[in-house]
């Protein structure tokens, strides 16, 4: 394989013939011992390693010994500060924006392996129908990340992380309420750090590296997966395995909610990713029991909900019920489509449109585009969906890309949460066929030949399976996230070393 | 030793008194964690320097390195991950373990190099090739979301199919990627 940088491998190349040359380096066992720095490094005589301000210390050692002093021996610094990404703005798109007054702590508090502050969870809801939840470390009843690892200068303190700070996770923490504005979810975090913050540690079970001199290093155990969700209702407990032994977890509150935390263990590798929604999977919980005596054991196949979610075959999630919003039959959507052609000069674009007879708010309702170039090599259908509410009368349209001659089709669908179907007996049936939603209408078009473009910047030709109006709104968008961004950070390449 | 059939374990362990050691380990990830941080950063020679950093860091700790995980990739990785985040917040990618070991040459890379790179960012090394094994489905699945790390909704619009089903192509391709890793190992 062609080695991309060789100036960087020769540098690398060079400096490891340097210390294998030293007597010293063969000993590293001494030299860690002696407290001594690698070679080479001005001021090697200095000791390195883990460092942490005596706030730090003293709360690992409260932990370490069980004692929960919590807030008022660490006290709290700065709020943790808002996400670069804008959370939770913007009423009418993507996820939509907070609702205010819906932020609430869920009655959760889980002790964290290592003592100091529990875990806790809230949940909100945006103005697109969505509940989420953010999972954290507890103290004084609000969610906290905590100066450690790396995270807020590793001052020791608490940090109170509002909605737009992001909180502790990544991903996809919403989901689409159900008729009674009840969130059902399950989800899992692998390897989230102990400080609750973004800033991750170093993987479990594996020697520290890359830190930089004075830089707090993670201790290994700093490292934990979170499984976490709300079973409505209707549950009553969870039941877990963790070292062989099994375990049972009431769940709290009407909203059923639970949340386990472990340690990371080393050799996670691709472990660290949650898969379930429905019910909880890829986790350490077995069995999800319900008030009413029922009780669903959860196996390999769960993920795919319906019949197989459970044994013995049971509709989860129990109590869930669909919104009338969030059903709408063939019959109330369906609608006549325009497909316009477009001569450019590179071709032929197909304006595809429709007018909406129905309103579409929620974050996981929209119209999908699909159109059918038969002949393309690999694929053969482009896609493009609606991202933003939707009123009753409303035009959607999108350009396609130019295609190729011939006879193009398609269909334009209604899409709906996974909650909608979870509710029908049907959702096997449903993602088998991959059934995303109503059919609104279709179309069939044929696109006349065209002459070769004159022009040669027209001649690298777009996909004809991408919508060139989303291309070009998207491109917009990127150019000033990627402008924002760099603002931001102004991250420039490393001085001379 | 046979570099080629070394486990990375056993190349960092080597790398103390074998450099050529440390350059096999080199040439295995090189091209993964450039476009690692090609991707990340958008620039290329951001991302240069980025991999030199992490490569003077994993050299420097070597020694540590524990010979029980045959595959230091996810070691790496995390070495990656943090110098990232380290520079970011410092606003410049930093340069402490090439200091520490005595590299003091700035990177300059030619128009063919910043090229490589950037073409990089768009391939994915052994991840790319461990990917190739799953089916189709599976694979942009995977690949969208732990390799591009993109939110299941985004992967189900531009799939065109539910969340539910991206999640159980994700699961199904991760299960079968930790047998073929597991096998490796």
């Amino acid at each position: 394989m062609t080695v991309l940088l060789p100036v960087i491998r020769e540098q690398l190349h060079e400096a490891a013939a340097r210390r294998a040359r030293s007597p010293l380096q063969r000993l590293p066992g001494v030299r860690r011992f002696a407290g001594l720095g690698p070679l080479g490094a001005p001021g090697s005589g200095s000791r390195r390693g883990w460092r942490r301000p005596p706030l730090i210390a003293l709360a690992l050692l409260l932990g370490a010994t069980g004692a929960a002093f919590g807030g008022r021996v660490i006290g709290f610094g700065s709020p943790a500060p808002a996400s670069r990404v804008q959370l939770f703005t913007a009423p009418t798109t993507g996820e939509g924006a907070l609702t205010p007054g819906t932020v609430r702590m869920l009655p959760v508090s889980t002790p964290d392996p290592a003592g100091g502050a529990p875990w806790g969870m809230r949940e909100f809801t945006t103005s697109r129908g969505l509940g989420c939840v953010e999972v954290a470390r507890l103290v004084d009843g609000r969610l906290v990340a905590i100066g450690q690892d790396g995270a807020f200068g590793d001052d020791g303190r608490y940090h109170e992380l509002g909605v737009a700070s992001g909180g502790a996770g990544f991903g996809d923490w919403c989901s689409a309420l159900d008729r009674y504005h009840r969130l059902y979810l399950n989800d899992m975090w692998g390897e989230q750090p102990a400080s609750a913050w973004q800033s991750r540690c170093y993987a479990p079970g594996t020697p520290a590296g890359g830190h930089s001199k004075g830089e707090p290093q993670c201790p290994l155990q700093d490292e934990r997966n979170l499984y976490f969700g709300l079973l409505g209702p209707d549950a009553k407990s969870v039941t877990y395995v963790l070292d062989g032994q099994r375990h049972t977890l009431a769940t709290s509150g009407p909203e059923g909610a639970y949340l386990i935390v472990t340690r990371a263990t080393a050799g996670q590798l691709l472990k660290g990713v949650g898969t379930g929604s429905i019910v909880p999977v890829d986790g350490p919980i077995t069995e999800l029991h319900y008030r009413d005596g029922a009780t669903c054991n959860l196996t390999r196949r769960s993920w795919i909900g319906g019949a197989y979610a459970c044994t013995p075959s049971m509709q989860v999630p129990v109590g869930y019920v669909a919104p009338p919003s969030l059903s709408y039959t063939h019959a109330q959507a369906q609608t006549p489509v325009s497909a316009r052609l477009i001569r450019t000069r590179a071709g032929y674009e197909l304006r595809l449109a429709i007018r909406s007879r129905v309103a579409l708010d929620n974050a996981e309702s929209g119209y999908d585009f699909a159109w059918y170039v038969p002949g393309t090599r690999f694929e053969n259908h482009g896609d493009w969906r609606t991202e933003s509410d939707i009123a009753a009368g409303q035009t959607i349209s999108t350009t396609t890309c130019p295609l190729p001659t011939g006879q193009v089709h398609g269909t334009i669908s209604l899409f709906e949460p996974d909650e909608t179907y979870k509710s029908k007996s049907e959702v096997v049936y449903a993602y088998k066929y991959e059934k995303i939603g109503e059919l609104v209408g279709s179309f069939s078009v044929h696109v006349p030949r065209t002459p070769l473009p004159d022009d040669p910047e027209t001649q690298r030709p777009r996909s004809p399976l991408t919508s060139c109006s989303a291309i070009e709104a998207s491109e917009r968008r990127f150019r000033a996230e990627r402008r924002a961004f760099r603002r931001a950070h102004r991250l420039r390449p490393a001085v001379a070393p | 030793m046979d570099f080629d059939e070394a486990s990375d374990g056993e190349l960092l362990a080597a790398s103390r008194s074998q450099p050529d050691a440390f350059a096999a380990f080199y040439d295995r990830y090189e091209r993964v964690l450039v476009g690692y941080f090609a991707r990340r950063t958008g620039d290329a020679e951001v991302a240069a320097d980025l991999t030199a950093e992490v490569f003077a860091a994993a050299l420097a700790a070597a020694h540590r390195y524990r010979p029980e995980h045959p595959s230091a990739a996810g070691w790496l990785f995390a070495i990656a991950h943090n110098k990232l985040m380290a520079s970011l917040r410092r606003g410049r990618v930093e340069a402490q373990a090439r200091r520490r070991l005595g590299i003091r040459e700035p990177i300059e890379l030619d128009a063919h190099e910043l090229e490589q790179v950037e073409s990089a960012a768009s391939a994915d090394g052994w991840v790319g090739e461990l990917l190739e094994r799953l089916p189709p489905l599976q694979r942009e699945a995977v690949r969208a979301r732990i390799v591009d790390e993109r939110s299941y909704p985004d992967i189900a619009g531009e799939l065109r199919t539910s969340q539910l089903v991206v999640r159980q192509r994700v699961s199904r391709g991760l299960s079968r990627l930790r047998a073929e890793l597991e096998e490796r190992t």
